[in-house]
């Protein structure tokens, strides 16, 4: 098992230097540059040969691209991400202040996505064929089928504009710093309650078929008749014997919704005006900000990675059938 | 067909099965009685019905099927008849595992794959003999040991995937015999093992009968392993009892046509396991 372990380890190292590498090689090669970028596009706003010239010096424009990226490699080792191009902050505070909301909203999303999605995939699945369950699968069919940015058009406008129950822009109110801790957690609640329902939604569509189909092929197993038959009841034979059964294969697609999730939306999140990783992204790109682009770049790859090792370890540990040499 | 005796334990009378409203009969009007003590060998060949019968008799069969007739479950003079097709749930769920148990072809099948057998062995102890949780891992060890298992502590950490089939079967006998029930019902318990294990299994059953005064049905489709372990033998023909007798006038000649071939069906499996010993050097 520990010999496993440290294999599936050292695999992530050339995984995650091709990411990397891939990524830096995209970017730098795409049109434009953060020297026109950030100070508006070049020739239209009047920024002076002079100027760009010395924006390019700065940046390190000029040099050979294996060049820059053996200097930036060099610097992220040292976990040195640099400063972003558009504002000069360091690298890292610009990423943890986007990372902080979208780390909690994944988490909740997930959270409350299994809440949800057990209890309803469990009713569907002992009541298979019947009204209840078409209804169920018919609903998550259409809410599957619905864009997420269309979803979220039509939650702006009827939740947020219409109903007026929700605000639809921003994390937090203006008065924000006025407000005791617990009306600020209030505020930031509202103001993430729509954004979250567009990831939630298309989530729990996605999940509840796929849990109820699991729960079906595990209801037909032998071991669950035989546990009915020594006179466990229902109850019992349903939560410690199906349930762990159903839940083994949900941790593979968690691998995957985790980082979906926490990459964030860049659609949703300029939608909402939302704060979170994927405007930092589309805000990035769009600046040219080669170093931010890189960080996120860096930490996505190792959140993917990381949570995919952590899935397959407790893959390992959920299923011994699966303990690997 | 067998009169029915005074002290039977086990009736099912008129019985009849269909999975689905409109769907031909799996069991039609089948009647048969289990004495105390007694084993009955049911026998057929697959898909005549006798699995359904074994499942009707625990109330596993699908919600969806519709059954006609009454099974009861007598047992001894001290407690009350039960019915087992219209009790409700909870009452059938106190009959299970404590008065009828059962075990299945598929002994690692029928096994928890992600639970280890201490653990699935003493959820059982706990819940059917009511066993706190600081005795139940003891009595599961004990168990295993009861039906013949050497190494009790090694095979109650491991999980069903690591058990040959011969050792799993002898878990789920640990796990049905657990309740310590009246009547064991048997669903073809040898026919996924290979000969030398098959009948180390059929000498456990033997043996556990002889210890306990346990009422087995017992399902299968050889009438050799049905021989070596009941007093009776019902044979099941498209989905009808058609013949009910002693194991000793079995090979009497008034016999039904399908007992007869079964018989014939055995002798051929035994004399052609005898060449092929003969032809192995």
């Amino acid at each position: 098992m520990w010999h496993y372990i440290l294999k599936r380890i050292l695999l992530t190292i050339p995984t995650f230097v091709g990411i990397v590498l891939l990524t830096f090689l995209l970017i730098h090669q795409a049109p434009g540059s953060p020297a026109t970028g950030s100070a508006g596009g070049f020739g239209e706003s009047g920024v002076s040969a002079a100027d760009h010239a010395r924006l390019r010096a700065q940046f390190e424009l000029d040099a050979p691209i294996i060049v820059r990226f053996g200097h930036w490699m060099k610097r992220v080792v040292c976990f040195d991400f640099g400063q972003s191009f558009a504002d000069g902050r360091p690298v890292s505070q610009r990423i943890a202040e986007r990372l902080v909301p979208t780390l909690t909203l994944t988490f909740a999303i997930i959270a409350i996505a299994f809440a949800i999605v057990i209890p309803v995939a469990t009713y569907a699945a002992t009541h298979p064929g019947q009204l209840v369950d078409k209804i169920i699968l018919a609903a998550c069919v259409g809410f599957y089928a619905i864009p997420p940015y269309i979803l979220g058009m039509i939650l702006i406008l009827l939740v947020g504009v219409a109903l007026n129950w929700f605000p639809f822009a921003g994390l937090t109110s203006d008065d924000f710093a006025t407000l005791s801790t617990w009306q600020k957690f209030k505020d930031v609640i509202s103001h993430s309650a729509l954004i979250g329902s567009c990831f939630l939604i298309p989530l729990v569509a996605y999940l509840v078929p796929f849990v109820r189909a699991t729960m079906l092929s595990v209801l037909k197993e032998d071991f669950v008749r035989a546990a009915h038959a020594r006179g466990l009841s229902h109850r019992r034979v349903m939560l410690c014997h199906v349930l762990p059964n159903t839940l083994r294969p949900l941790l593979t697609v968690m691998g995957l919704i985790v980082p979906a999730v926490l990459g964030g939306s860049v659609v949703l999140e300029v939608m909402f005006s939302w704060p979170g990783m994927g405007r930092l992204l589309f805000e990035s790109i769009h600046d040219r900000d080669y170093p931010v682009i890189m960080g996120m770049t860096v930490l996505t790859a190792m959140i993917v990675l990381g949570v995919t090792l952590v899935v397959d370890l407790l893959y390992a540990w959920a299923d011994p059938r699966v303990r690997y040499v | 067909m067998s009169e029915r005796s005074a002290h039977s334990m086990f009736e099912v009378t008129d019985l009849s099965v269909r999975y689905a409203r409109g769907e031909a009969p799996v069991l039609r009007d089948v009647s048969l009685t289990i004495d105390r003590g007694e084993s009955i060998a049911l026998v057929g060949d697959s898909g005549c019905g006798k699995s359904t019968l074994a499942l009707a008799a625990i109330r596993l069969l699908p919600k969806t099927a519709c059954i006609r007739g009454s099974i009861v479950l007598r047992g001894d003079h001290r407690a009350m008849p039960v019915d087992i097709l219209g009790s409700d749930e909870r009452a059938i769920e106190r009959v299970r595992g404590r008065r009828i148990a059962m075990v299945f072809q598929d002994p690692i099948g029928s096994l928890n794959p992600v639970m280890r057998i201490e653990k699935q062995l003493a959820e059982v102890l706990r819940v059917v003999r009511g066993a706190s949780r600081s005795t139940a891992r003891r009595a599961a060890l004990e168990s295993l040991d009861r039906v013949g298992i050497a190494d009790p502590i090694r095979v109650g950490r491991a999980y069903p995937h690591e058990l040959s089939g011969g050792m799993a079967q002898r878990v789920a006998l640990a796990l049905a015999l657990a309740g310590e029930p009246e009547l064991l019902i048997a669903d073809e318990p040898t026919s996924a093992l290979d000969g030398i294990v098959q009948a180390q299994i059929v000498e456990l059953i033997r043996e556990t009968q002889r210890q306990t005064n346990l009422s087995l049905l017992l399902i299968t489709h050889d009438m050799a392993i049905a021989k070596s372990l009941a007093n009776r033998v019902c044979v099941i023909e498209a989905n009808r009892l058609v013949d009910d007798c002693p194991i000793d006038q079995l090979t009497a000649s008034n016999r039904h046509a399908a007992t007869e071939r079964l018989i014939q069906a055995a002798e051929f499996k035994r004399s052609a396991a005898i060449t092929l010993m003969e032809r192995t050097p």
